[in-house]
């Protein structure tokens, strides 16, 4: 059976500029965190990026890699909701976005989840109630509406198919030849984005015989098919700053230096040298 | 939510004359007692809804309990035709059978579309054929982005779903497993729901690929061991292959079908666990 | 050794199917034919059948495409929706591989109704999920008893579109077309064939190629293979 084994930059030499990558995880959990450390490293530029945002959209988009961001929030996450003492909004996407550096394509939640299943459907759109009487349909000039051609005649959102180039996600567990589990509490959108995409790459703590790889899942946690998985990398602390529950929590000190990063230049790239140091 | 009941009492509260009822299973997990639940009871002028009508429906249609049949694929799978569904349609007997027919794919987004609570689903397929000629819930439809033409199918809403699953907790929670094809989308897009399962649990374990239908989007639960016979239920009984080969032979006289009916299915008693 | 024209065409109909191809299988003779390609040159053939088995290994021939057996010895097991939806129109299937009741010159399928619609002679099964099969695979290949009632035209009833058909075996040759071409042309005869039996088993003027070849008889390796499939659903098919 095929390896398909491989580094952070075989998978960025597979990666071409202007090319639209989507990032699996949430927020700020089980992020491919090392593969986005190696498109940070590489020549790669002008991407747009697909992602329930955190840490991985904010790095790229003050490394300076991002054309346009299509997302359906980009938070710091966690601590935000719990402390007060928290930020609650993500420095990095903010000055981007606020600057007009980066693009915007804002959708929200079941919205991007329909555009990857339509693009792993290979249809151009899905309809949905989702986002109607929003303001997405007036400011995401992406979105249209379509009418049922049926006796309801009922107006819907028609969200597109978000087709991606590429997929990026982090597991707890793969086999070398792309089946993967996810430990934690959420299998997040992982498995949408490997199918929405032509290539997909995933990271992953530990790569295991194919028989141990239920050992410490439950069956319903193997969601990686290797029909979808071009490569695996194996990337033990992968995720950080981002959590990869069981294995880790979120890496508090790496992520507020990742936070105050967005301040200035010297603090950059203090973040990048602790990320680095990983 | 769903009560524990026994199968005539899930039928008669639950299956209507004239309703939509769709008895859904992929060649596994059957519900043939059901069925024949139904049958005994008397219901009439059912539109029958299934994407695989097999040797159920043709016991159904060969009784006259259906008015019209709503599928995509009409067969003894690897034995040949269905005597009772094709004397209804070819000659009327025991009564005219009125046909809405789909490819397997549209049937499958039709009911996404009900269990979504969308009027309509969007798929690639039916262009260029004559199967749109022949129903109204069907129609093009423009995409918005790239103006390319695709087919819209219309949510399909059942009055009641009926299926057959491998266990239920005390809670009327269901867990089936192995083949589960259309199953969990037919329920949740319909009105009402009944389930038969192979045995009643203290707790549903986990099993691969498993698929959970929570109590309070089902009506109905009953025990009925061997409910899918002579289809199966994995883990628990094999497909009877030998009958489905000697449901060619019983069905395709109009009187060695009705007897056998008589004797396998309306002199028998429910189980009334 | 002996063998019979339906041997003949399975082993020949196997023989379109390479090593590591996906191959979504429809039952009856699709599935014989690709069971065999699997247990002879081609054991990394990826078997897909509607019921949502994804890679199905079957030990023995099943009976239907639900049978207990694929879904034991499958990769995955998934659902109607999903296998439609993202196995099958997303366009991850090499092959689609089908039988058929009627087909016409250009290779379009018949398997809803003999006669007219309304009253019809014969009420086969319907559509299943053959059109999409025929549009959604990369190519097709029909596997057919050649007979004036299979090979008509026109059809009673247009189930299926056949552009993406690139192969028709039947019990006496097969059909291929050309890239751009609309019409199949008889391209290979079984052994014992000849073009006046093709045409005289055809409902339209046969077309058939200059360089007419003809089929290698099954080997002892393939006879043998294929007679080890369970007999008792052979014999039904």
């Amino acid at each position: 059976m095929a390896d398909k084994r491989m580094t952070p930059q075989e998978v960025v030499g597979r990666l071409e500029s202007g090319m639209t990558i989507g990032i699996g995880g949430w927020g700020s959990r089980r992020k491919p965190m090392a593969l986005v450390k190696a498109i940070v490293q590489s020549d790669l530029r002008d991407l747009t990026v697909v992602t329930f945002g955190g840490p991985d959209l904010g790095i790229l988009c003050t490394a300076g890699k991002v054309k346009r961001a299509v997302y359906a929030f980009v938070a710091p996450d966690v601590a935000g909701a719990t402390n007060k003492n928290s930020p609650v909004l993500e420095g990095h996407f903010r000055k981007a976005r606020q600057s007009g550096a980066i693009e915007d394509e804002p959708y929200d939640e079941g919205m991007v989840l329909l555009g990857l299943q339509a693009a792993a459907w290979r249809v151009p759109f899905l309809p949905t109630r989702v986002g109607l009487g929003s303001d997405l349909l007036r400011d995401n000039p992406r979105l249209k509406t379509v009418t049922s051609p049926f006796d309801d005649g009922e107006e819907l959102i028609a969200m597109p198919a978000l087709e991606l180039d590429a997929a990026l996600v982090h597991m707890n567990r793969a086999d070398e030849r792309g089946n993967a589990v996810y430990l934690g509490p959420d299998p997040y959108f992982d498995d949408l984005m490997l199918a929405a995409a032509k290539v997909g790459f995933v990271s992953t703590e530990r790569i295991v015989d194919t028989a141990e790889l239920l050992k410490e899942a439950p069956p319903q946690a193997l969601r990686i098919n290797r029909a979808f998985v071009t490569g695996v990398v194996e990337t033990p602390g992968g995720a950080a700053p981002t959590s990869c529950e069981p294995d880790y929590e979120r890496d508090e000190d790496l992520h507020a230096k990742y936070m105050a990063a967005a301040k200035s230049d010297e603090a950059w790239d203090e973040f990048l040298a602790a990320w680095e140091a990983k | 939510m769903a009560v524990l009941t026994s199968l005539a009492e899930a039928i008669t509260a639950n299956v209507g004359d004239g309703d939509m009822v769709a008895l859904e299973g992929f060649t596994h997990l059957i519900p043939f007692a059901a069925g024949h639940e139904i049958v005994r009871q008397g219901r009439q002028d059912l539109t029958l809804v299934r994407m695989t009508p097999d040797v159920l429906y043709d016991q159904l249609i060969g009784m006259g309990v259906a008015a019209r049949l709503v599928f995509s694929w009409g067969g003894n799978p690897g034995v040949g035709s269905l005597h009772r569904f094709r004397d209804a349609v070819e000659h009327g007997w025991p009564r005219p059978l009125q046909l809405e027919e789909h490819s397997h794919a549209g049937m499958a987004n039709r009911y996404v579309a009900g269990a979504s609570g969308l009027p309509f689903a969007v798929l690639r397929g039916y262009v260029g054929t004559d199967l749109v000629d022949h129903t109204a819930n069907v129609a093009p439809l423009a995409c918005p982005f790239t103006g390319e033409r695709l087919t819209a199918v219309a949510a399909l809403r059942p009055d009641v779903t009926v299926i057959h699953a491998q266990q239920a907790d005390r809670a009327g929670n269901v867990q089936l497993w192995g083949i589960c094809g259309v199953q969990k989308e037919a329920v949740l897009a319909a009105r009402r729901a009944v389930v038969t399962v192979e045995e009643v649990v203290e707790e549903l374990q986990p099993r691969p690929g498993a698929i959970v239908l929570p109590g309070w989007v089902l009506s109905a639960v009953a025990e009925v061991p061997g409910g899918a016979q002579p289809s199966y239920a994995q883990d628990y009984s094999t497909r009877d292959n030998a009958f489905y080969e000697a449901w060619d032979v019983i069905s395709r006289d109009r009187d060695t079908f009705l007897g056998w009916m008589r004797t396998h299915v309306l002199d028998l008693v429910p189980s009334t666990t | 050794m002996t063998y019979s024209t339906d041997e003949m065409m399975t082993v020949a109909a196997a023989r379109h199917l390479a090593n590591g191809e996906v191959c979504f299988v429809g039952i009856g003779l699709p599935s014989r034919a690709a069971n065999l390609a699997r247990r002879t040159h081609a054991p990394g053939l990826v078997l897909v059948y509607e019921s949502g088995t994804i890679g199905a290994k079957p030990r023995s021939l099943p009976l239907s495409i639900g049978d207990g057996e694929l879904a034991e010895t499958a990769d995955a097991v998934v659902s109607v929706p999903e296998i439609f939806n993202y196995w099958l129109q997303a366009g991850r299937m090499d092959v689609g591989f089908l039988g058929a009741a009627q087909i016409d010159r250009r290779g379009d399928i018949n398997t809803t109704v003999v006669g007219p619609y309304a009253k019809p002679t014969v009420r086969l099964p319907g559509a299943g999920g053959a059109p999409e099969i025929a549009t959604s695979c990369r190519r097709v290949i029909v596997i057919v008893r050649q007979s004036p009632r299979t090979f008509v035209d026109p059809l009673a009833f247009r189930t299926s579109v056949g552009d993406r058909v690139s192969t028709v075996i039947t019990d006496l040759g097969e059909l291929r077309r050309e890239p751009g071409s609309e019409e199949l042309v008889l391209t290979c005869l079984h052994p014992g064939a000849t073009v006046e039996m093709a045409r005289a088993a055809t409902g339209w003027t046969l077309l058939v190629a200059d360089d007419l070849g003809e089929t290698p008889p099954p080997t002892a390796v393939e006879l043998e293979a294929l007679r080890s499939l369970r007999p008792a659903a052979m014999a039904l098919h």
